[in-house]
């Protein structure tokens, strides 16, 4: 049975180093994915990665004295992006001719693009979003964070994730939707007595 | 409105989508609707939220992206890069060697006396983890590398009072404390 997170930092802190290294194979890959889409760029993630845990083992004695762990490690992991993201200043572009869809008849544009494109999809998404509308979404979706979590890991409240959390789907809502609607069904149509506009045609640059 | 309230499916479709709206007018669905999707709508308020589904096709959009982006994000892998395994155990290792306070000096050089960075063949970690495990015991495989154990990277960290294998990607294995 895995060892709980308190007992692998009480080892750690008493200078197990291996109770490092099983926290370390247990949360690598959740930051590496927050990193990920919050900066949308894997290479600087894992450096971002690499420097969370850096500063785990150089905090080390500050340990015991936070609730959570996981709640601790992703503060510093979103304190890191948010750095990196104001210092590069950084909006990923995406390449403007790269996967035009396909039309065929039955499926959502949506479930007719490959899983790489759907990622690259909502990559654009997160890429038009500011920070603290990213950092709730992902948090939430990516990593499964209750809102209670997200508050401690973003230094906020409740009630304040959750609005930041609805706004940023709603976001979404506009964006994915003629993409999520059947051809010619999204509820954008001018007219909604006419037949629907049989070439619809969403292409991924069309959100550039 | 011609659709019956006898539960919603996501999956129908219906023409009433093009009559409404991107999204609901109504807030307080909106609301629902992200609880729900979070798990966090009492189940004493879910009748609600499925009785204005059936009648909202926006909102019923709205759970459909809502769903389509869960299923991506869900779907989607992450897996670190043996090299940056690496690269953050190599800045530990510099960090502990580093000179800080005489105090930490000391308890470094207590706890991470030598360093020893090799490779030992898969089989053999594996190995010694399974003689570990069963019988709690004694020998340090053989750190000799093989080369057709390419697929896996073992990386052996021996410090004064143990051995450890971490085997890429996410593998770890504790050896047997030393006797100083
Ligand atoms: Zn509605």
């Amino acid at each position: 049975m895995p060892q709980s997170d308190h007992k692998l930092i009480e080892a750690f802190q008493q200078g197990d180093e291996f109770a490092f290294v099983a926290l370390y194979n247990r949360y690598k890959g959740p930051v590496y994915a927050f990193c990920a889409k919050m900066l949308l760029d894997r290479a600087v993630a894992q450096d971002v990665m690499q420097e969370t845990f850096v500063r785990v083992y150089e905090n080390r004695q500050r340990l015991m004295k936070v609730g959570s762990f996981k709640s601790w490690l992703f503060t510093i992991a979103r304190n890191q992006c948010l750095n990196n993201l104001r210092r590069s200043k950084r909006h990923t572009k995406f390449d403007e001719t790269a996967a035009d869809v396909q039309v065929f008849d039955g499926e959502t544009p949506f479930a007719r693009l490959m899983k790489a494109e759907q990622v690259e999809l909502v990559n654009r998404f997160l890429n038009e979003l500011s920070p603290e509308y990213r950092e709730v979404l992902v948090l939430r979706e990516y990593q499964n964070l209750s809102y209670d979590e997200i508050a401690s890991v973003t230094r906020n409240t409740v009630s304040s994730v959750k609005s930041r959390l609805f706004k940023a789907r709603r976001k979404l809502g506009q964006f994915l939707q003629p993409w999520v609607e059947p051809e010619g069904d999204h509820p954008d149509a001018e007219n909604p007595d006419s037949e629907p506009e049989p070439h619809h045609k969403p292409v991924l640059r069309r959100v550039s | 409105m011609t659709e019956s309230n006898d539960g919603y499916d996501p999956m129908k479709k219906s023409s009433e989508a093009r009559r409404t709206k991107t999204m609901c007018a109504d807030r307080h669905f909106e609301r629902l609707l992200n609880l729900y999707v979070d798990g966090e709508l009492p189940s004493g308020e879910q009748a609600e939220l499925f009785a204005h589904l059936s009648m909202c096709a926006a909102c019923r959009a709205h759970f459909n992206v809502l769903l389509a982006f869960r299923l991506v994000s869900r779907q989607e892998t992450f897996v670190v890069p043996p090299a940056t395994d690496e690269a953050v155990f190599a800045r530990i290792d510099r960090l502990r060697r580093a000179p800080r306070s005489v105090l930490h000096r000391v308890s470094e050089r207590r706890f991470f006396g030598g360093q020893i960075h090799g490779r030992v063949s898969f089989r053999s970690a594996l190995l010694a983890a399974v003689v570990l495990i069963v019988f709690g015991l004694a020998v340090r495989p053989n750190p000799t590398p093989d080369a057709t154990a390419s697929t896996y990277h073992v990386t052996e960290t021996v410090i004064d009072d143990g051995a450890l294998y971490i085997i890429g990607p996410g593998v770890t294995v504790e050896g047997k404390r030393l006797g100083r």
